[in-house]
């Protein structure tokens, strides 16, 4: 890897304090807004939260844009019928992260019950993508996409998202120790992937 | 790439990412062809409202009963005190034995009077919450059979 490639700045992932605490603030009362009724303030919601929201979603849809924007919709449909159960314990935007994934993990559930490997996936493994810094990043989407769908959910979820293996197990309905493995195996096919010795 | 360059990788893809087009257009007529079309907060409205229907409802169903027996035996009843303070259930007893009222059901009226008013403060503090609702109205409806096995056990 070239230094220039170690050099690229990575995304700011936090805003300052000061500002996140005026975001939660109007957030609440937005909140408020909405839960009674006011379509106008759930949009400004939508439109506040829609980016880290489809974020998540479109990496545990295996990247796949149109079903991601199926889901993001879905989780504001529900966000908006859950609105009045939201208790302001936790910042909203937590709220509907962990509403988003939930509803990513209940259709990954529904769409792939058996999750076998598909052969194009252990094709891909044994074929690897040649690295270049430029492309580095989608070279890495474009690996994580390919993993079975439940390998890739426990992947995003732990190595992404910083979630626990209690929590992911808990969420997929799995054992810790599925999960672990589920890890082990979707970080051993990445690295076959994009040419790394296993 | 190395195990810790994909992993650090991996953490830089916790970015936001829009869609590719606006979906709120969508997400407003999903919202608006909804049943519930109404928000939240108001579809929940009816729970103190319910909760009010509810005592209302054992209130007049006990006063009707307890009308009734006044008029089939006015004397037994005359002279019988307003129950407002805690006792416990072998004061209660006592006090049946001593009013003329069914002393087994002394025991579980008293408890389901106690659970009534608790279950009524604790809605005053959280008036949202349904399950105290219908805690409440399960606990009318207990009331009500026990003044009906009341009548019936003459």
């Amino acid at each position: 890897m070239s230094a220039a490639c170690l050099a690229m700045p990575l995304p700011m992932t936090e805003a300052p304090r000061t500002q996140a605490a005026d975001r939660v603030d109007a957030d609440a009362e937005l909140v408020r807004r909405a839960a009674d009724g006011d379509m106008r303030a759930f949009e400004t919601l939508y439109r506040r939260h829609a980016g880290r929201v489809h974020g998540a979603v479109w990496r545990l849809s295996g990247m796949n844009e149109a079903r991601a924007e199926e889901l993001t919709q879905e989780a504001f449909v529900r966000a908006w019928q859950k609105l009045g159960s939201f208790r302001f314990e936790s910042a909203l935007s937590t709220w509907l992260h962990r509403l988003a994934v939930n509803v990513a993990l209940m259709d990954l559930r529904a769409r792939d019950p058996e999750d076998a490997v598909e052969t194009d996936v252990l094709e891909a493994a044994s074929e690897p993508l040649t690295p270049f810094c430029a492309g580095e990043r989608a070279d890495l989407e474009q690996a994580v996409a390919k993993l079975p769908p439940r390998a890739r959910a426990v992947l995003v979820l732990h190595d992404v998202e910083g979630w626990k293996h209690e929590e992911i197990g808990r969420e997929l309905g799995m054992a810790v120790g599925s999960s672990k493995a589920q890890l082990h195996r979707a970080r051993g096919l990445l690295r076959g992937m994009l040419g790394d010795s296993p | 790439m190395t195990d810790f360059e994909t992993q650090r990788r991996l953490r830089a893809m916790n970015a936001p990412r829009m869609p590719s087009h606006d979906l709120w257009p969508a997400i407003a007529a999903r919202i608006e062809a909804a049943p519930e079309a109404t928000a939240p907060v108001q579809r929940r409205r009816w729970i103190p409202l319910a909760a009010a229907a509810g005592t209302v409802l054992a209130i007049i169903g006990r006063l009707a009963m307890y009308s009734l027996r006044e008029r089939e035996a006015p004397s037994m009843y005359a002279d019988t005190p307003t129950r407002v303070e805690r006792i416990s259930p072998s004061d209660a007893r006592e006090q049946a034995l001593r009013t003329g009222e069914d002393p087994r059901l002394a025991g579980p009226n008293l408890v389901l009077d106690a659970a009534h008013s608790e279950l009524q403060q604790a809605l005053e503090q959280h008036p949202d919450a349904v399950f105290l609702v219908s805690l409440l109205n399960r606990t009318n409806a207990q009331r009500m059979k026990l003044e009906q096995f009341g009548a019936n056990a003459g």
